[in-house]
């Protein structure tokens, strides 16, 4: 019986995949893999694998965590070389380690994903302008509209950091997971640049972030 | 696009920018486990595999996922495929200038050598030519040039192909996992040649079962019967069917593509067996596919082996046309199940006879989770049954039902069908009969441990008749008689509360008729309602009957004619030089049958009953034997 985390990127046209398509992949890899996967008791089992954060659909990324209960000790080193041939091109396994004492489970304890957004050049000091006067508000109403309707959220206090990278890139760093989700995209739009277009959006790191803005990794 | 891209590049930047826009767009990545993507220049024959409908039915399709293996296993050559893209997807692929792509590399359908249709239900027909004008291409065959690639069609659909003869440049009859490869050996000679399209079409019809419309000069009288179907050339007279003698050795897709999201049959797909020898006389596909081969049970065994291996579904669907008749089903179920059950793997079993012993069968796979049972008698009447050939008596019926809700299911989904020939107003109030006496053993069956409610749902289909069977001369009801038969039913089962009662939508059952048995002047028609935005009509939300009918207004043809009328004994049949190997003597034969109510048995005991296919086409009845 072990536990391992581990840790992958979305890479190219798979960041389209949606949260659950990448939850069904997965399964089927393990199956593929013939890893011994533990499972839930009761009427309908469900094999005891837990994603992290959501990515969002079209969002490539270079820092996915998962834990997967297996019934069998594994060597990390074992598990991605058994899994990595069973998983499509684009999913690419990148660290593993066995999880030993009681470790918060990944959706409760992630809360600040990193971002590079790559968008069309514009003129690098007007983007730093926006950028500042963005971080200078206090607050940031915006209006999330979901099948369920129009909700007002305020997106400033979950925007730890953002800035400007190049003319055509910008850092982010928001809230995320159990204590809410603030969208790249969103953000990027709250700019309110006009024929400002968003080309790629990469998550480059979900960690677990302390009240004084020190980021482990999870 | 204003700069002119090269030969082979991949569209993927410019797709991929419009994919945030669509909704789903995990349908259109490709990429699935099991895909294949080959180097583009280092090949020498490509195919585009265009599926007449969208990704989720189209991956559902077992032939396709036979010919990628087929092709792909192959050095130098490769299919790549493509679906019917959404409509939000195609409305900004018109909007961007954007062609039909392919899913493994996004690459421009009509830079491959060939493009390939398969043809599943007419209905599909306007989205072939919506799929063809995405991808940039003239849509009439004499407008291509030889430069342009061949446009072929193989599958159910082509043993009549005359409404397309226009668009398409060359049809497959039958079983084509040979005959494709065949056909790109030739491709390859032919270009090494210096030849192109044309001589390669020439030479292909020495190959089995190729039909090259353009070979073909057809006739008509003044009412619009054909008088000549007339050979140019060395195009043969008649065109045979390819057929795979042994199935068991025969390719099979083991390391089967397993997609991202959910399509219609999410699960390891382990054909049987092909043909069904029952001869049910409204059915095609057991014409089609005779004789009954079927797979030894090591083959099987093996095949699915590979198949968990390869895709991770904890789910066997065995298929066939009759699965319940594949000689060694008890036996495969157990060898399956001993193997597979431990790894959470489980059986499933999609066609049922209507059987105390299919009973047993779906009892032996589903003994904790039972999803519903699904019976189709066809027919409510003994009489109309015997007409029909179907060779089931209401006690089988009854005691299939009463074993099964015995058993602990309590959903059961009924198939019927109207407007079959000869059918009268006794044969619809005895269906009427039918099913409140099923409704009756079920209650009286239904243990008082389960608690679920009996849920009956009853769909009607509308009879359409089908070239290659015995009922291809018959014309279809009209749309009157069909309404008020489908009113009477309604009617008549309303009371029950447990039945739930639906029929197919009529004017799509007439259309559909219309082109089951049309010919090549439809071509025209399928242009007119494909210009006038006919489109996805199998889907009822698409489907556009007001438009359909000045499409045939418009280019002057009644459709009432092609799907009413009886055709003469005597007369030409538009698919006559189509030969599914099955003698046009026995269909009429079979036909007089009907009319007496004389059945025909089931030849695959040995009784062969001259249907004339084994020795056409020199092959035989097949039949997995005990233990192997
Ligand atoms: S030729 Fe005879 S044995 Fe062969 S399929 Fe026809 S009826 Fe059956």
């Amino acid at each position: 019986m072990s536990v391992i985390r581990f840790s992958f990127a979305i890479e190219g046209r798979l960041r389209f995949l949606s949260h659950l398509d990448l939850q069904k992949m997965f399964n089927m890899a393990i199956q593929r893999a013939a890893l011994p996967i533990a499972y839930s008791q009761g009427f309908n089992p469900h094999p005891q694998l837990a994603l992290g954060p959501a990515h969002a659909v079209g969002v490539a990324s270079v820092a996915e965590y998962a834990d997967m209960e297996l019934i069998k000790d594994f060597s990390p080193e074992g598990f991605l070389k058994t899994l990595q041939p069973a998983l499509p091109q684009g999913i690419r396994l990148l660290s593993a380690r066995a999880l030993t004492e009681k470790t918060p489970a990944l959706m409760a304890s992630i809360n600040c994903a990193v971002y590079v957004v790559k968008v069309n050049g514009l003129e690098k000091t007007i983007l730093e302008a926006k950028v500042a006067e963005l971080l200078a508000q206090t607050e940031l109403l915006w209006q999330r509209k979901s099948p369920k309707g129009i909700k007002t959220v305020d997106l400033r206090p979950g925007i730890f950091e953002m800035k400007v990278l190049a003319a055509n890139s910008l850092f982010l760093e928001l809230r995320i997971g159990n204590t809410g989700n603030i969208k790249p995209d969103e953000v990027i739009r709250a700019l309110n640049i006009e024929n400002l277009a968003i080309e790629i959006i990469e998550r480059t790191g979900l960690y677990i972030r302390d009240e004084q803005g020190n980021k482990r990794e999870p | 696009m204003t700069t002119k891209k090269e030969w082979g590049t991949s569209l993927a930047p410019l797709i991929e920018s419009i994919l945030p826009l669509v909704e789903q767009p995990a349908q259109y990545l490709g990429g699935e486990y099991n895909s294949q993507k080959k180097d583009w220049h280092s090949l020498k024959a490509r195919v585009a595999f265009l599926f007449p409908d969208t990704y989720e039915i189209g991956m559902s399709h077992l032939g396709l996922r036979i010919l990628y293996q087929v092709v792909n296993e192959r050095d130098g050559f490769a299919m790549e495929r493509s679906f019917v893209p959404k409509p939000d997807l195609e409305n900004l692929l018109r909007e961007k200038g954007l062609p039909l792509f392919t899913w493994e590399s996004y690459l421009d359908v009509q830079e491959f050598d060939i493009i390939a249709f398969t043809l599943q239900y007419e209905m599909s027909y306007t989205n072939i030519l919506n799929m063809l004008d995405l991808a940039g291409l003239p849509l009439l065959a004499k407008e291509r040039g030889d430069d342009m690639p061949p446009v072929i069609a193989g599958g159910l659909g082509a043993f009549n192909p005359e409404p397309l003869t226009d668009f398409v440049d060359l049809f497959c009859l039958g079983e084509s996992e040979n005959q494709l490869i065949e056909l790109l050996a030739l491709w390859v000679k032919v270009k090494e040649a210096g030849g192109g399209k044309s001589a390669w079409l020439k030479e292909a019809m020495q190959i089995q079962g190729v039909y090259v419309p353009s070979f073909y000069r057809v006739s008509y009288d003044c009412v619009g019967n054909i008088v000549a179907i007339e050979a140019k050339d060395a195009a043969p007279a008649v065109i045979e069917k390819a057929v795979i003698k042994d199935l068991d050795s025969a390719p099979y897709p083991t390391c089967s593509m397993v997609p991202f999201t959910k399509v219609v049959h999410d699960r390891i797909t382990l054909e049987v067996m092909r043909g069904c020898s029952r001869g049910c006389r409204f059915c095609q596909a057991g014409i089609l596919y005779r004789p009954v081969r079927e797979k030894k049970i090591s083959t099987l065994v093996g095949q699915t082996r590979k198949l968990t291996k390869n895709t991770g579904y904890d789910e066997i669907g065995l298929i066939s046309l009759s699965t319940a008749d594949y000689s060694q089903v008890g036996p495969l179920i157990d060898r399956l199940l001993d193997e597979h059950s431990q790894n959470g793997v489980g059986v499933s079993l999609p066609s049922l006879r209507v059987d105390a012993f299919s009973v047993a069968l779906a009892e032996k796979v589903q003994k904790v989770r039972k999803s519903g049972l699904t019976f189709a008698p066809e027919a409510g009447s003994q009489r109309l049954r015997d007409i029909i050939n179907k060779g089931l008596t209401e006690e089988d019926i009854l005691k299939a039902v009463g074993a099964a809700f015995q058993q602990g299911w309590t959903s059961l989904k009924l198939y019927f069908m109207i407007g079959l020939p000869e059918e009268t107003q006794e044969d619809l109030a005895g269906m009427a009969d039918l099913i409140e006496k099923i409704l009756s053993v079920a209650k009286r069956a239904k243990p008082k441990w389960v608690k679920k409610p009996i849920a009956i749902s009853v769909s009607v289909a509308t009879f359409v008749p089908k070239p290659h069977t015995p009922f291809q001369w018959q014309g279809q009801n009209s749309r009157e008689q069909v309404q008020k038969k489908q009113q009477y039913l309604r009617e008549r089962l309303r009371p029950l509360r447990q039945v739930k009662f639906s029929c197919h939508d009529m004017n799509l059952s007439f259309i559909e008729a219309v082109f089951s048995r049309g010919d090549r002047r439809l071509g025209k028609v399928l242009l007119e309602a494909w210009r006038l935005g006919c489109k996805m009509d199998a889907w009822s939300e698409h489907f556009r009957y007001d438009l359909w009918l000045k499409a045939f207004a418009n280019c002057g043809l009644d459709p009432v004619w092609y799907s009413e009328r009886n055709i003469d004994e005597l007369a030409m049949l538009p698919w006559e030089h189509i030969s599914s190997g099955v003698d046009k003597k026995w269909f009429w034969q079979e036909w007089q049958k009907a009319q007496k109510g004389e059945l025909t048995e089931d030849c695959r005991s040995g009784k062969c009953t001259g249907c004339g296919v084994c020795q056409k086409l020199d092959v035989g009845i097949d039949l997995a034997k005990e233990g192997l």
